[in-house]
């Protein structure tokens, strides 16, 4: 099993390639500590990829297996992920218009589907129950602003 | 700045009004109520209670924060006796020990020692740290931009390199970080860096974004792509211990406190190995070697008493580095650093000197946190056991949300929690291929901070890199750099070679 530290090798090694794309864009010019705001970016940049090219190095090797438990995503698994991750985005979406609160449930009841319940009434109210004393801490209490409806101010 | 016992005096007297009891009374039961959430541990129970502190004055906002500090720990070891889900790596030895005593019907024991060494180990820590902090404060002042910057990479090694399973993925985590530090507008040249023309990302990335993305947002998508069997909850039993439980925790807590201390003081922060250490020390003096459940046994009330303490001393004296130099060694204290930057104070040797009163009142505060936790705590271990039967689904979708609003109430902006799910798919790989969070966080907020100092050197320097190995302090930080590079490196083949 080399695939882990091939995989992680590669996400280095683009982390490595973007930073590496910004550095002409930066000022080399010192000052006279003779340091640039393009000095840590390459510092990074190089180290990065030093960490990837070992990785990578790594990968090539056949080294200790990982739980295989973990090994592989199967099919349900990333359909699970999906409402997880699709919950979140809808969220991020909504929460300017709708607010936080029925963001936040709307948010629970697609987590909690991703993670096998089939109950989404029980689970919208579950989280009202939690958003809702939490706006009420917030705005209150604690004096922030968290709007409960902004699409109602415009 | 006075002698510390009357600075510790006017600490309690600040710490000790009911408004600010309030405030340790909530931080308390809000850290512990989410710190004993399985998976979670001290770090994200403070990223995500953060937004709290917004409207709140300093001194009661620290109160806050080290009644969540100690809280969350409590809960998080409550959470690995009950059920062996260790929240953070200084607790798995309690979730290996403390487990095995809960399978064999000795839940509360293991529950009561654990709580009780906590507060006597916090106890004994907060004591030396109120002896330790002055002093060494009145040290850092001599410190220049060059000591400030050998330190930090001493940091940002041991941080890396030395704790955790492999250097190589600590410091791709390091560096990871640094790299996320690096963007919005350099302080020192007012040059912005990868911020590649989005306004939002101007003022850097926050770290609150990070931590709770890459803890709680990556947990749950790990979880659920990877669905994790629910951990099964062990019976509890009286929370008591009998006359020969106390016999055999106090010398364990004590022992544990004495080796949790000064892992904590030095900026080589870590809890995890003076638990381990402890543990080996608990074994090996043991009377009843064969109840220890690496030895196959029932589980020995020493292996919890012991490495609890010493991870509860460990977690105070890490405070001792952050207040006196400013500079945090794991990820809840880079957190409590965010904290402080919040209400614009820089820990330092300077704050010590110009807001003596405000380090003085946490202190007084961890004293504070200590005996509530031990007063409201044993007797609520029930509430916090039911806490532990939220079914998966709501439990996930409760901590996303916890997640989403420490994010959005930053600036209530939809892009921030763009971020935070991007940094949460982050985690989700970082977790799949087991690289370390807290180098990240430590990296991202030390980053700059040593940048910074790095530029102040060599300024006065004129550009000279020599002044870091002329200057006495910064050649000993560089040579202890080295030193914790190489010798356990060096022991290791040492072991190795050694014939069975």
């Amino acid at each position: 099993m080399t695939r882990p530290h091939l995989a992680a090798g590669l996400a280095a090694a683009a982390a490595a390639a973007f930073m590496g794309a910004g550095l002409p864009f930066l000022d080399s010019s010192g000052g006279y500590a003779g340091l640039s705001p393009r000095f840590l970016p390459s510092l990074v940049t190089a180290a990065l990829a030093v960490c990837a090219l070992l990785l990578l190095r790594r990968g090539s090797v056949p080294e200790h297996c990982d739980d295989a438990a973990t090994a592989v995503a199967p099919h349900e698994g990333l359909q699970r992920l999906g409402w997880v991750a699709g919950g979140l985005l809808l969220h991020m979406a909504l929460i300017g218009s709708i607010g936080f609160v029925l963001a936040g449930a709307l948010l629970m009841a697609c987590v909690a589907r991703g993670y096998g319940s089939r109950r989404p009434l029980r689970d919208v109210a579950a989280g009202l129950a939690v958003t809702i004393p939490i706006w009420l801490l917030f705005t209150q209490a604690l004096g922030l602003s968290l709007p409960l409806l902004p699409l109602l101010k415009h | 700045m006075g002698d510390p016992l009357s600075a510790l005096a006017a600490g309690f007297a600040a710490a000790l009004t009911p408004v600010n009891l309030l405030w340790a009374f909530v931080g308390c039961f809000t850290g512990t109520a989410i710190g004993v959430l399985p998976g979670i541990g001290p770090a994200l129970t403070v990223a995500m209670l953060l937004p709290l502190t917004a409207k709140v004055d300093p001194a009661s906002a620290l109160i806050l924060f080290s009644g969540i500090y100690y809280g969350a720990m409590f809960g998080g070891s409550t959470t690995s006796i009950l059920m062996n889900t260790p929240g953070e790596s200084a607790t798995m030895i309690t979730a290996m020990e403390g487990n095995t005593m809960a399978r064999n019907g000795r839940a509360g024991p293991a529950l009561a020692t654990a709580a009780i060494g906590s507060f006597v180990a916090g106890t004994i820590a907060t004591v030396l740290l109120s002896l330790v902090a002055p002093a060494a404060a009145d040290f850092a002042l001599r410190f220049g931009p060059a000591e400030y910057f050998t330190i930090m990479v001493l940091a940002f090694t041991t941080v890396s390199a030395v704790l955790g399973a492999s250097a190589l993925r600590g410091m791709t985590s390091l560096f990871l970080g640094l790299a996320i530090g690096l963007v919005g507008i350099d302080q020192n040249s007012g040059q912005t860096r990868y911020a590649l023309g989005i306004a939002e990302l101007y003022d850097g990335i926050d770290i609150v974004v990070v931590a709770v993305g890459l803890f709680a947002v990556g947990e749950a998508l790990y979880n659920v792509l990877y669905l994790q069997p629910a951990g099964t909850m062990n019976r509890m039993s009286q929370v008591s211990m009998t006359r020969a439980d106390w016999r055999r925790s106090l010398p364990a807590w004590l022992r544990g406190a004495l080796i949790g201390f000064p892992f904590g003081l030095i900026p080589a922060g870590g809890a995890e190995i003076p638990t381990f250490l402890s543990y080996a020390a608990e074994k090996k003096l043991s009377k009843h070697p064969d109840a220890f459940s690496s030895n196959g046994g029932p589980g020995a009330i020493e292996g919890v008493a012991g490495p609890e303490a010493a991870n509860n001393a460990a977690v105070t004296a890490a405070l001792a580095p952050l207040l006196t130099l400013g500079i945090p060694v794991s990820a809840t204290t880079a957190l409590l650093l965010a904290a402080f930057q919040n209400y614009n104070l820089q820990p330092g040797p300077t704050l010590m000197q110009g807001s003596a009163g405000l380090v003085w009142t946490l202190i007084a505060s961890l004293y504070i946190g200590n005996v509530m936790l031990l007063v409201l705590n044993l007797p609520l271990v029930g509430i916090w056991v039911r806490i532990l039967r939220i079914p998966p689904p709501l439990l996930y979708g409760g901590i996303l949300i916890f997640a989403t609003l420490g994010a959005y109430s930053l600036r209530q902006s939809w892009f921030d929690l763009l971020l935070l799910f991007a940094i949460g798919l982050l985690g989700l790989g970082m977790r799949r291929f087991d690289f370390p969070a807290a180098p990240v966080l430590v990296g991202m907020i030390l980053g700059p901070m040593a940048e910074k100092q790095l530029r102040n050197a060599l300024s006065i320097s004129q550009g000279d890199w020599s002044v870091f190995v002329t200057r006495p302090i910064s050649l000993s930080v560089l040579l202890l750099t080295a030193a914790v590079l190489v010798v356990p490196r060096v022991m290791r083949r040492r072991a190795a070679a050694v014939p069975r």
